[in-house]
């Protein structure tokens, strides 16, 4: 099924001859993975109009719109509002870049103005903001953050993280796997995940998890205590707590079998979704997380995967 | 006399080279597709009998140079090297690294590639193609552009179409495809024809043709040409046999009812 529909660069998905001159209308329209080619026929004369794939995958058609969905999994394609995980790599003068996928693709900017300040104040940057711009964040911080724009001319993502939902990520675990295994989905953020751990999904296959929050000793009684307080407050503190509660075996553990379960998937090119992650964390609970890495583990493990 | 003496040396009397080829049969060839799987962008080792390139892409990523960026496309950023044990027969080469010959290949596989990639797609942004050649016998170019081409398509990167290479030479009359070692160095003084030829087979377009050697007529020259562009049709037909099912392996898995046969590479 999947064979027949499988194209290789180079080759033509469709054609539509029209005579040389007049621009008649197509039979189709060029999406991505796809390019047009003019050709004209030397005997006869005429132009003919190919649409030709250029990546391997396989032909997907909606109307006259005809794309062609990569078979390889390697290139994260931005979408506006799609949360993503990403590393600080260097600090500009008045933003930060940010590596979504490795070192081996470009680099997304997050600028001053689409962070928070401290305090959640409203105002236009100064001086002393970028001269603070390092006690924000610095060089291999990890972050989460939404993206806010393409850039029209290069195709180059701008990011936000104006919302406390987002920002500096720490004392947690950062796994990545191909970002085509990572589907879109409405809900990217999962706290009590399996009851042990919270996981944010980027969309760009970077995958952070960290012992949940709501787990920590005195989480109800701050809350009820910053009743009154601001969001931005409320999740200061939760952060501040986060970090100073010391991290036990238990939570380790089911951070690194979190961990773990996600590799498995991406190891048997499954996709990496919470349902997926559940089962094989459920079923590798007679194995310890290191063991669970162990090939023949992995097929037993993602068996679920599969029909 | 030489020339008797070459013939003798290339091609039996039975019309089989020394390898035990006929004269338009390419080496055994074997793809292994995303070997590094994870490590980067793509990757793909190439086996052309005994000569054996790995290509490794990673991007589309920043320029280290603002002034490397070009404002319509993405700038290719080849190197090709050599394993220091890849060389054992070859006592001229000191270092493998900073063999001239190296640098030639790796132009001459840039501008191949060039042909290749929509590159604008992905403008002020850099393309890395970095092709180490682990066992050279013969073939070394070719080798490289067909492992950089496998190694692009496990990257997903846009192109126009595969780009496949192969040699071809030719033994007194008698044209052969895809030479090794000893059939493209050079015998009794006389240097050997090899033809390196790289094409984009689906349509049918030469994208890389080069030939030192002096040939007695331009039909001789024809001939050769055709042959390596025979020779070029034979690896295509492999090379998209071997990511065909790549990709029907890598859909299946994610779809949920597939072999995992070739997950553990």
């Amino acid at each position: 099924m999947t064979s027949l529909h499988l194209v290789v660069p180079g080759q033509v998905i469709a054609s539509s001859s029209s005579s040389v001159g007049t621009d008649g209308e197509d039979s189709f329209l060029k999406g991505h993975g796809t390019y047009l080619e003019r050709v004209t026929n030397t005997s006869t004369n005429e132009a003919e109009q190919r649409l030709v794939a250029s990546v391997v995958g396989i032909v997907h058609r909606v109307n006259k719109l005809i794309t062609v969905i990569p078979a390889s999994s390697g290139v994260y394609d931005g979408q506006v509002g799609d949360l993503v995980v990403g590393q600080v790599t260097a600090v500009g003068p008045t933003r930060w870049k940010v590596a979504l996928c490795g070192s081996g693709q470009r680099e997304a900017q997050l600028p001053l103005t689409g962070m928070v300040l401290p305090g959640g104040v409203q105002r236009v940057r100064t001086a002393q903001d970028q001269r603070d711009m390092r006690q924000h964040l610095q060089e291999g911080d990890w972050i989460s953050a939404e993206v806010h724009k393409i850039n029209p001319n290069d195709g180059s993502l701008l990011l936000h993280t104006r919302s406390m939902r987002y920002g500096k990520l720490s004392y947690g675990t950062h796994t990545c796997v191909p970002p085509a295994l990572m589907p879109r989905r409405k809900n990217h953020y999962y706290t009590d995940f399996l009851d042990q751990v919270d996981v944010v999904w980027g969309v760009n296959g970077q995958i952070w998890i960290q012992r949940k929050l709501s787990a920590l000793q005195g989480y109800h009684n701050n809350v009820a205590q910053a009743e009154n307080d601001r969001d931005e407050d409320r999740h200061e503190r939760l952060r501040q707590e986060h970090a100073s509660t010391p991290l036990l075996q238990d939570d380790r553990m089911a951070v690194a079998r979190v961990r773990n379960a996600i590799e498995c998937l991406a190891m048997v090119h499954a996709m990496v979704t919470p349902e997926h992650v559940e089962t094989v964390y459920r079923q590798s609970s007679h194995l310890r997380p290191a063991d669970m890495l162990l090939p023949d583990n992995v097929i037993a493990l993602t068996a679920c995967t599969r029909q | 006399m030489t020339t008797s003496l070459r013939r003798a040396d290339l091609l039996s009397l039975s019309n089989l080279r020394n390898d035990g080829r006929k004269p338009e049969e390419i080496r055994r060839l074997r793809v292994q597709l995303g070997p590094l799987a994870g490590e980067a962008g793509g990757s793909a080792l190439v086996e052309m009998g005994l000569t054996m390139a790995l290509a490794v892409v990673k991007g589309p990523m920043e320029c280290l140079r603002r002034s490397d960026e070009l404002p319509d496309r993405a700038i290719l950023d080849v190197k090709v090297s050599a394993a220091p044990f890849g060389f054992g027969t070859d006592r001229r080469v000191t270092n493998a690294n900073t063999d001239r010959r190296l640098v030639e290949a790796a132009h001459w596989l840039q501008k191949a590639m060039e042909a290749t990639v929509l590159l604008q797609l992905h403008p002020k942004s850099r393309i890395q193609i970095h092709v180490l050649v682990l066992a050279d016998d013969g073939g070394r170019l070719c080798a490289a552009i067909n492992a950089a081409t496998c190694a692009l398509l496990d990257a997903g990167i846009p192109m126009k179409d595969f780009c496949v290479a192969c040699t071809a030479g030719l033994d007194e009359d008698t044209t052969l495809v895809d030479l090794n070692r000893r059939e493209e160095s050079s015998s009794n003084g006389q240097p050997a024809v090899v033809l390196p030829c790289a094409m984009l087979p689906q349509r049918g377009t030469v994208v890389l043709a080069q030939c030192e050697a002096r040939l007695p007529s331009t039909d001789t020259l024809h001939r050769v040409q055709a042959a390596a562009m025979d020779g070029c049709r034979a690896v295509f037909e492999i090379l998209q046999a071997a990511v065909r099912e790549r990709a029907t392996t890598l859909l299946s898995a994610r779809k949920g009812h597939a072999s995992i046969e070739n997950a553990f590479p």
